[in-house]
């Protein structure tokens, strides 16, 4: 698990891979990555649609919160329902009680006031932007090219996609695998006819021949899992699953989850977001059942494209903003607190007079976890996130 | 001349059905369907004010249950009998895919689906956008999919499925009568999307107070379900009073202003040169060749946004007859496949479950930018193999065709010679069919 240098020959096809402005920032340094066996997993968890981040991690503590959203916020910590207090400022979700158990243990940190590159409040552009790690579009998703620092063990990619669509931020020059709950499979001898067919073909050669490999290595490795309990929220589900998979040691060590809608709470907000929530907090606790021991050696990074509006709107919700909330989690975490440069909610101090300012970069935290977690350097980070350097690594993320 | 036909029926069509009899000549059969009036959807399918009298009477039966717990409300003939509402959806949407297996039409089909994604609404939304999904595409949607943009996004825009969708009906004047009496506000949600998603595009410009201005200008858009009406209304008590600025224009107050609003956005050369791009990027492209876009927008410019003008535009540009390089989209191929065997689609639901196990959900996109249509959103290798998987099992149904002739009717010379070659040598009747089905050429349109 200790750092080692990529070899002559495997530096050059990796600067062929990574083009010119790629080969050009690695210089003459050598690129540190984290070794075959690392037992460092990472997940990333994408909450599509937009979290509104001030009703996750309540900044109950602002005079101007009630000011702002008084029928938005949750009652106050120790009432009924009320929220878990995190130091008399910010209160948790009351639906992300398995949250606040990590929390408590010193095991979850969220990371308020923060956001990705996008300013544009849109969907899609802003999850683009949040998956390719960049201020303007590329051809590949930052965790793609983090698989491509760390090398595969062999039996599975190092980077596994979950759901039958691989989200931008895996897809990339670097084979990764996807998982989906199986079908009814075709013969083998059938499958290498067909693979010879597409041998030809840019465009869908690579992704069979990962999907081929990762059917044989979750095949295997799900054989031996138990009956799964969590049939009724498709999320945990999957989420107990990956966590299975990636406490395998020849299973993969980055990991891309994703939870299905509920986020874009444009009315109706306490109860929608309180649903979200609750099947977000079943499945990280699912997840981290899976993964078991593996736990202590994973960091789980929950991001979403923007928060969302200051001010409650005329329909009982939220729309479309700027800085919100992430969470990080593991047993590795440095925890037990709340991560946040608080602009505060005055009128003045707001983004456009209307969103959360954001003080922090999902780029600086993403950095910061792949410095202290899998031991990236500056170049490996570079490749990552090209351009980020107003955005540099956050440090005291994890324990030593 | 059969080649380039072929060519036609993949790249505009769904895929040659069965042994149907081929068209004389490529442009002629498009245009035909281009101009002819909808075929419409056969099956007894409902429309909107069959859904919001199903609705009204579902409501009437739960006021008497709350009444009366022991009552028997079904037995009162403007109750009962009671029809459960994802029944209705399931009839309604197998329907349509049936009729899309059988279409006789598939390029008027194509561009159904094509408008129906772009304009998207969720059957899975708030609860009677169960109800609505079906009407929307055959009442909003169909009749306008081959006419001027501008009446299709009006008609969108005015359907109850898309106001109830984004939730629009509750978004207020907060300075009109019942927004003051109520304290009630706007929300952004329909009028973002208005011009990012259906009209300008992203970047195209516009500013938040556009967005802004552009949600006080649609309120009061509503919808009724008492009358038998069209299901929508305008509320004029939650509209937002006096002017409004937006995108350099003053819209007057009152519906007249969503009306302007409409024809503004609907015919604005950005607009079309939005809406170009992704029937290039549909038809011909992922990444839209730039020459095509501008002909295909000037074409729009020209003929005041006629949708079939710029079909046949595409047409006629020479990007159209290159080797198809376009993805199936999971529905698209699942239809392509049941069309090839010429397989009996039963009620359709056959074809709506095995697009789902490829990660397509008809009328239920995941969000409101529509499901994803490049290839690059489904080359996962999981989903590709699944295509494999339905190739194999469907491939073992009785009575399906030989899959040489087959390859010769469907695809004839696009098919490679790697593809052909492993198909002619396959052990089994059964593995010849299927690998001709997973073919990278029968993947594509």
């Amino acid at each position: 698990m200790t750092g080692s240098a990529l070899t002559l020959p495997m530096l050059s096809r990796r600067k062929a891979l990574l083009g010119l402005g790629a080969a050009a920032s690695l210089g003459g340094s050598s690129l540190a990555v984290a070794h075959a066996e690392t037992p460092k997993r990472l997940v990333v968890v994408i909450l599509r649609g937009a979290l509104d981040g001030m009703a996750a991690v309540v900044p109950y503590g602002d005079k101007d919160a009630a000011r702002l959203r008084a029928p938005l916020l949750p009652p106050e910590p120790g009432r009924t329902g009320g929220m878990i207090d995190m130091g008399g400022f910010f209160g948790l979700h009351p639906s992300l009680a398995g949250f606040g158990q990590l929390y408590r243990a010193g095991q979850m940190l969220p990371l308020h006031a923060i956001a990705g590159p996008a300013r544009n409040r849109s969907h899609f552009d802003s999850q683009d932007l949040l998956e390719m790690g960049t201020d303007h579009k590329i051809d590949s998703g930052w965790l793609n090219r983090v698989a491509g620092l760390i090398p595969a063990s062999g039996k599975s990619e190092t980077a596994l996609g979950f759901g039958p669509v691989e989200p931008m931020l895996l897809r990339g020059r670097q084979p990764v695998g996807t998982y989906a709950p199986p079908d009814q499979p075709a013969p083998p001898s059938f499958l290498s006819s067909v693979l010879a067919m597409h041998a030809n073909d840019a465009m869908t050669r690579t992704a069979l021949l990962e999907g081929l490999k990762e059917r044989r290595f979750t095949d295997q490795a799900l054989a031996a899992a138990e009956p799964d309990p969590l049939k009724r929220n498709g999320f945990a589900r999957l989420a107990r699953i990956a966590g299975q998979l990636l406490a395998n040691p020849d299973g993969p060590r980055l990991a891309a989850l994703e939870t299905g809608d509920g986020w874009d709470t444009h009315g109706n907000q306490p109860n929608l977001v309180a649903t979200a929530l609750g099947k977000l907090d079943t499945g990280i606790t699912a997840l981290k059942d899976g993964l078991g021991e593996a736990w202590a050696n994973t960091v789980v990074m929950v991001v979403t494209e923007f928060g969302r509006t200051a001010r409650v709107n005329g329909t009982l919700g939220t729309d479309h903003g700027t800085g919100g909330v992430a969470f990080l989690l593991g047993g590795a975490v440095m925890g037990g607190r709340v991560h946040a440069n608080w602009p505060g909610l005055a009128d003045r101090n707001l983004f456009e007079n209307r969103d959360l300012q954001p003080t922090a970069d999902l780029r600086s935290l993403a950095k910061g976890v792949l410095a202290a977690h899998l031991g990236l350097d500056d170049a490996a980070r570079a490749i990552t996130f090209p351009d980020s350097d107003g955005a540099p690594a956050m440090t005291g993320l994890l324990r030593a | 001349m059969q080649e380039t036909v072929l060519h036609a029926l993949n790249r505009f069509g769904l895929g040659r059905l069965g042994d149907e009899a081929l068209p004389g000549d490529a442009p002629g059969w498009l245009h035909e369907q281009l101009v002819a009036s909808d075929p419409g959807v056969t099956a007894q399918t409902p429309n909107i004010r069959d859904a919001n009298e199903i609705i009204v009477r579902t409501d009437r039966y739960n006021d008497a249950k709350r009444r009366d717990p022991n009552s028997h409300p079904e037995n009162d003939p403007a109750i009962g009998p009671l029809q459960m509402w994802h029944q209705i959806f399931e009839r309604d949407v197998f329907a349509t895919l049936r009729g899309a297996v059988r279409s006789a039409t598939p390029a008027r089909e194509r561009l159904v689906m094509f408008w129906t994604n772009h304009f998207a609404v969720s059957a899975w939304a708030t609860p009677p956008n169960i109800l609505y999904a079906g009407p929307y595409v055959r009442e909003a949607v169909r009749p306008n999919a081959t006419g001027r943009f501008v009446d299709l996004l009006r008609a969108c825009l005015h359907h109850p499925a898309m106001i109830n969708y984004y939730s629009q009906q509750d978004s207020i004047g907060p300075n009109s009568p019942f927004g003051l009496a109520r304290h009630r506000g706007i929300n952004e949600n329909l009028a973002r999307e208005m011009l990012e998603l259906f009209t300008l595009g992203l970047n195209a410009g516009y500013t938040q107070s556009d967005v802004t201005a552009v949600a006080r200008i649609i309120t009061g858009f509503s919808t009724e379900r008492q009358q038998q009406t069209t299901g929508f209304r305008f509320r004029a008590e939650m509209h937002e009073p006096g002017p409004q600025q937006a995108l350099g224009q003053t819209f007057p107050p009152g519906e007249a202003g969503p009306d302007a609003l409409i024809a503004f956005l609907g015919t604005h050369i950005t607009t079309y040169r939005h809406i170009a791009t992704k029937l290039v990027q549909h038809y011909i492209n992922d990444e839209a060749p730039p020459g095509c876009v501008g002909r295909v927008t000037e074409r729009l410019r020209a003929t005041g946004g006629d949708i079939s003008a710029a079909v046949l535009e595409i047409a006629l540009q020479e990007e159209a007859w290159v080797p198809l390089t376009k993805l199936r989209t999971p529905i698209d191929h699942t239809i392509a496949i049941y069309r090839a065997l010429d397989l009996d689609p039963s009620t359709g639901e056959p074809v709506f479950r095995d697009a789902i196990r490829l990660g397509e959900v008809m009328w239920t996109p995941p969000l409101v930018k529509g499901w994803p249509a490049a290839a690059t959103d489904w080359t996962g290798g999981e989903g590709l193999l699944r295509r494999v998987d339905l190739a194999w099992r469907l491939s073992g149904q009785p009575n399906v065709p030989e899959a040489l002739p087959l390859a010769d009717r469907t695809l004839g010379g696009m098919l490679s010679h790697v593809s052909r070659s492993r198909v002619a040598v396959a052990p089994t009747r059964r593995e010849a069919l299927a690998l001709l089905l997973s073919s990278p050429e029968f993947m594509r349109r």
